[in-house]
Formats: structure tokens, C-alpha cells, sequence
């Protein structure tokens, strides 16, 4: 699977290389600034990008606009986006256009090796990683008015949910049967009165749309 | 601006409510009452005003004249220095005269404190240049002009309310002067004689007008002195709008400061420590990997060395921030150690130091002059090319004084970002900074900052 990297620290691009490359990746391109993001993505074509938010020479938001732009330029470019901190406001941004493969990642989160690179590979295929931060966020955001009528259960597997996992992964972390988690599901959609969507990535949207209203 | 301005409020506050009633009395019996308290304050004004004028106008113009005429020998200087000295006395008793009898202070700034204390006294240069201060102060000079005024308004002011009170007394008691047994046939009062019951009384009517022309009078000139006193020796509206404008801009400077700070704070967290911390992760992360896939274990060693190396220059990188905030040993041990540990740790040229400040000062105060040396020291060592530098920080009297000396090749920028942001934390707090570096050096970096009591 072939990854663009767009990270202005070396250490930092270096690290995530490294550990990429480890796990079966191939870091095609390493660049530091947006423009050079785009400019690799239309050369290579990538599988998936892993893009810092904060890039010169703002420093503020260039990594989320070079992202967005990238996408603009290639439709569907999967974009994983790491973050100091997170803002629900980038995420809702890079959720807007409706099509999944993106991702919003605090960047402390790439010490769980395994799950980062789940993350990198679920993006790649066109899923979602929301970071659990942001989901917290945009739960906080949402008030309590609907969510009140969900059971604490329902409630977890929400949050997994939106964080983008596939029934098989939430029922493992709760530790239940598959089963049980679909059920769960289809009260959520139930309660939260959402047209009931087939497949992972579209249920996810569905639920992330939601909370971002 | 060279000097510190600063504000100097000679009128003790209790002056201003000495002359209050305790209790004012209701209607007009009080405010009759009200009128003859401020005829008399009025009065005895006037009348204190001729012995004011008498003893400013003898001991100006007696003391300048010595002065002058010794400038040559230099004993002139203290004579002038103690005659100014006079003059800001004098100026004081006079505001402090003109509030009692107006209930209202009358402040009064100037922009050079009198060196009074002993250790002010330290060498002629030190006294030239208080001297060349005061001399420059334009309070100074109007203290001076009022004066020497005062003496013919005393004059006049004496010689109103007692001929006036007096002329108005007589006149309208003639009736009881005409009735007590008298062997003359009549009274002289020089207008015309009074020979009998109708002219004592038109006596009487007239003595009632020359009262009531009196108090206006006295009433007006005491008035009009305290006018004088408080154009001349009060703090002008203008100069005080001028201060409040440069506070404005000294404000606004320093919350730039402080907003650079914070940002410059945040940029070397974020890129720093912050960013070495997550590479430290990845790779323990990394060698967790290696090891629980059971491969070989020297490749993991090597990750978790790294993340070691990476985990010490986090810490140093957050120990220079914290130090960059608030160095440790200033905080713990005060100016003198923490200068002579920076000092030694910048290097490069030789340093002295020397800190004379007694106590602790304030947080804000020590901090700012760390930085200051701090600065000021690493511009010695990049760019100066000196073979020696000095550093001398004194306290006299409320100030502390700051001397930065290097005989470099000078030539620094008096307006550059890093003297200016020294600038601006200086001024924060009401001090001055000023850098002299002409081509050739040397360079000379002068700040005082007002420290307190």
C-alpha cells in the first residue's frame, strides 16, 4: 500500500516512516509544506496520505486545506489527518463532501501501533477514523436531547461507531457477540430516528452527519 | 524621554479636610456661618501670605546669588541643589496653605526626585547629572517665578485685609464710640466729622459698604492667589494627558510582549518537547511491536535507546522553556547568584558582576532585569567581539539601576527587535531603557526600573 507523508518535523516523518514501512507500507513520497502534498499526490496517486494539521508556513490549519484541496483535485483521495489537538470544527471539514476515507487523529495515538495502522488501512479502503476526542466532541456538541433516550450500552457502541469501527471490531473491544452489537445498532438508528444504512462506512457517515448537525 | 517621570505628591491628604465643620448647620445661619469661616481663612491667608513672601523672596535670592557666584568652584552646584531644595519646601507649604483653605489638594509633580538620601551623594558625576535633571525640570522654574511673586502679592494682600478689616471695624462702631462719654466735640475720620447722632450713623451705613467691599476683596484676592498656586505649582491637565497616553502605549507594549512570549512559548512546545514525546511513543511503540513478533531483540534495543535519547532532549528542551520563563535560580536565590550563574554560563567574554540591591525586589522587577542582562549578555558574546564586559545593578532609593558596559566594537541597534522587546518590559513597568553604541563601541546599556518603597 503506497503512502504520501506531509509532516514539517523531521523527527516526526522519520518516526512515521519507519514505523509504516514496518508494517508493510511503502512511503512513496515524505514532504514537509502543503504544496508539496498536492504536488506529490497528483505525481504518485497514493493509496492514502498521512497529513499533519499544523504545516508551513502558517502554522495553523494548512495541513486540513491542503488536505481538502488534494481531495478536490483527486476525488476520493483517502486523507488521514494528525493532529496536536483536535478541533471538531476540522473534523466537520473534512467530513463535509459525504464520502468516507478520511480520518482525524490525535497524534498521540500513534504509539498504539496496531491501531494506527488499522486506522491508516481502514481509510485506505475508503472508512473512517475519527479520533476518540473528536466523537467525545461532537457527542458534547449534539446536547443531550436525543442521546438521553440511549441506554449506556448503546451509548459505547455509538461512540465506537463514529470513531468509524466495523461491528466486528466494536464487538470485540465490548467484548460481546456480533450479534449483540447489530442489535444495539439498530436501536440506535431506531431512537435517534436515522434511515437505516447498509455497510459500515455509510452507517458511519450517517451517525457522524448526525452528530455534526 | 531621559528621566523617569514620576509622580511626586508634595500635599499630605490631611490638609485638605482640616477646616471642615464637624457638623454644618442647617440653613442660613450656617451658611452665613460658612461665609464668615471662609472670610476668615481667607484673611488669615492673606495675612501669612506677607511672612511667606519675606522668607521665600530672602532665602531665592540670597541662595542663588551664592550659588551663581560660587558655580566656578563647584561648591555652587550643592548651593544651587540646596536652594532648589528650599523652593520645593516652599512650594509645599504653599500648596499645602492654598488646600486648607480651599478643602481641595493641590498636587504637584515633578519629574526628578530630590537626591535627599546619603547614598544619592556618590560622586560628582552622580550630583552633575541630578543637577543638570532638576535644572531641566520646568516645575523647578515655576516653582521659583511664584515665589518671588509672592512676595508683592503678600504685600498686597497684607495691606488689604488689615486696612480694609480695620477701616470697616471703625466705621461701623462709630455710633458706639459716640455714645460711650467722649471729651471731644467731634471725630476726625478724615472724610468728613462726626458731630452728632446722624452722622455717626452715616458713619455706620458707610462702615456697613466698606465691609461688604472688604470681604469681596479679600475673598477675591485669596482667591485669585489660589489660582496662581494652583496654575503654577499644580500638575498641568496637559502633562497629565501625556502621561496617560504614555502608559496607554507602555500597556499596550507590554501585553504585545507577553503575547510574543506566549507564542514563541507555544511554537518551541509544539515543535520541541511536544514533538520528541510523540516520536518517543512511536518508537516504544515500534519496539513492542518487534519484540512481541519474537524478532530480534537487538534491533528493539536499538528503538528503545533512541526513544531514550530522544526522552533526555525532551527534558532539556523543556528545562531552557521553563528557564526561558522564570529562571530557577533567580527564583530561588535572587539576582546576584542567578547573574553570576549566567554570567558564567554564556561565556565567551569576561564578565564582572556586580550586585548591590540589599533585600529581594519585586517578582516582576527581578525577572525584567534578568532578562535584560540575560539579552544583553548574549549580544556580547555573538556579536560585540569585546575582551571584557561589565554588569552593575544598584538600588538608589526606589529605583533600580541597571549598567550593562562592553568594550566592543558597538554598533548595535538601538531599535532592534531584541532591545526593543527589553524596551517594552522595562516600560511595562514604568522604567527606561536606553542603549548607546556608537560604530567603534563601546557599548553602554543603561535601565532603571522604579522598584517599590
Amino acid at each position: 500500500m503506497r503512502v504520501v507523508i506531509a509532516e514539517d518535523l523531521a523527527l516526526l516523518r522519520d518516526g512515521l516512516t519507519r514505523m509504516l514501512e514496518d508494517n508493510g507500507f511503502t512511503v512513496v513520497a515524505g514532504v514537509e509544506d502543503g504544496e508539496g502534498l498536492i504536488e506529490a499526490v497528483e505525481r504518485e496517486r497514493p493509496d492514502v496520505c498521512v497529513v499533519d494539521v499544523r504545516l508551513p508556513p502558517t502554522f495553523r490549519d494548512e495541513g486540513i486545506r491542503a488536505a481538502l484541496e488534494a481531495r478536490r483535485r483527486v476525488p476520493g483521495l483517502p486523507v488521514l489527518v494528525l493532529s496536536q489537538y483536535v478541533e471538531r470544527v476540522f473534523a466537520k471539514e473534512l467530513l463535509a463532501d459525504g464520502s468516507g476515507g478520511v480520518g482525524y487523529l490525535l497524534k498521540d495515538r500513534v504509539a498504539e501501533i496496531g491501531d494506527f495502522v488499522d486506522a491508516v488501512r481502514r481509510v485506505a479502503a475508503g472508512g473512517t477514523a475519527m479520533d476518540p476526542e473528536v466523537v467525545a466532541q461532537l457527542v458534547a456538541g449534539r446536547g443531550p436531547a436525543r442521546l438521553e433516550e440511549l441506554t449506556p450500552r448503546e451509548r459505547d457502541v455509538l461512540g465506537l461507531m463514529a470513531e468509524g469501527r466495523s461491528n466486528q471490531a466494536i464487538a470485540a473491544k465490548l467484548v460481546v457477540t456480533e450479534g449483540a452489537v447489530e442489535k444495539h445498532v439498530s436501536n440506535i438508528f431506531g431512537k435517534l430516528m436515522l434511515p437505516p444504512s447498509e455497510g459500515d462506512h455509510r452507517r458511519v457517515l450517517a451517525v457522524l452527519a448526525w452528530l455534526g448537525e | 524621554m531621559d528621566t523617569a517621570v514620576r509622580n511626586d505628591d508634595h500635599v499630605p491628604m490631611t490638609s485638605a479636610t482640616l477646616e471642615q465643620p464637624a457638623a454644618p448647620v442647617p440653613g442660613d445661619r450656617g451658611a452665613s456661618r460658612g461665609l464668615a469661616a471662609q472670610l476668615a481663612r481667607d484673611t488669615l491667608y492673606l495675612l501669612a501670605s506677607l511672612p511667606m513672601g519675606v522668607l521665600a523672596f530672602t532665602l531665592l535670592v540670597s541662595g542663588w546669588s551664592t550659588a551663581i557666584s560660587l558655580l566656578i568652584t563647584f561648591v555652587g552646584i550643592p548651593l544651587a541643589l540646596l536652594t532648589i531644595a528650599v523652593t520645593r519646601g516652599i512650594a509645599w507649604v504653599e500648596r499645602a496653605r492654598a488646600a486648607i483653605v480651599t478643602g481641595e489638594s493641590v498636587p504637584g509633580r515633578y519629574r526628578v526626585a530630590l537626591p535627599l538620601r546619603r547614598e544619592d551623594w556618590s560622586g560628582m558625576r552622580r550630583i552633575w547629572e541630578w543637577t543638570k535633571a532638576i535644572t531641566l525640570d520646568p516645575q523647578t522654574w515655576r516653582d521659583t517665578g511664584y515665589e518671588l511673586l509672592l512676595l508683592p502679592l503678600g504685600i498686597a494682600g497684607f495691606t488689604v485685609a488689615v486696612a480694609g478689616w480695620a477701616t470697616s471695624l471703625a466705621l461701623v462702631t462709630t455710633p458706639l464710640w459716640w455714645w460711650i462719654p467722649h471729651n471731644t466735640r467731634w471725630f476726625d475720620l478724615g472724610l468728613f466729622r462726626v458731630n452728632g447722632w446722624g452722622a455717626a450713623f452715616a458713619a455706620c451705613a458707610l462702615g456697613l459698604l466698606a465691609l461688604a467691599v472688604t470681604a469681596a476683596l479679600v475673598r477675591g484676592l485669596s482667591a485669585a492667589s489660589i489660582g496662581l498656586v494652583r496654575w503654577t505649582l499644580g500638575c498641568e491637565v496637559g502633562e497629565l494627558q501625556q502621561r496617560v497616553e504614555h502608559l496607554a502605549e507602555t500597556r499596550a507594549g507590554a501585553v504585545d510582549a507577553a503575547q510574543a512570549e506566549l507564542e514563541r512559548i507555544e511554537r518551541d512546545l509544539h515543535d520541541g518537547a511536544q514533538a520528541r514525546l510523540v516520536a518517543v511513543a512511536m518508537d516504544l511503540g515500534l519496539a513492542e511491536q518487534r519484540i512481541a513478533a519474537g524478532a530480534d531483540p537487538a534491533a528493539a534495543a536499538g528503538l528503545v535507546r533512541e526513544a531514550r535519547e530522544e526522552t533526555q532532549r525532551a527534558l532539556a528542551e523543556l528545562r531552557d522553556i521553563a528557564r526561558g520563563i522564570r529562571p530557577a535560580m533567580l527564583a530561588e536565590r535572587g539576582l546576584e547568584p542567578a547573574l553570576t550563574s549566567l554570567a558564567a554560563r554564556v561565556g565567551g567574554v569576561p564578565t564582572s558582576v556586580s550586585v548591590e540591591v540589599g533585600d529581594r525586589l519585586p517578582t516582576a522587577v527581578e525577572t525584567a532585569a534578568y532578562f535584560v542582562v540575560a539579552e544583553a549578555l548574549t549580544n556580547i558574546s555573538k556579536h560585540s567581539g569585546a575582551s571584557v564586559a561589565s554588569v552593575r545593578l544598584q538600588r538608589r532609593g526606589r529605583t533600580l539601576e541597571i549598567e550593562i558596559h562592553d568594550d566592543g566594537r558597538g554598533g548595535a541597534n538601538p531599535n532592534g527587535t531584541g532591545i526593543d522587546g527589553l524596551r517594552k518590559r522595562v516600560e511595562a513597568l514604568d522604567g527606561t531603557l536606553r542603549l548607546t553604541s556608537p560604530p567603534g563601541g563601546p557599548t553602554d546599556l543603561h535601565a532603571e526600573i522604579p522598584c517599590g518603597s
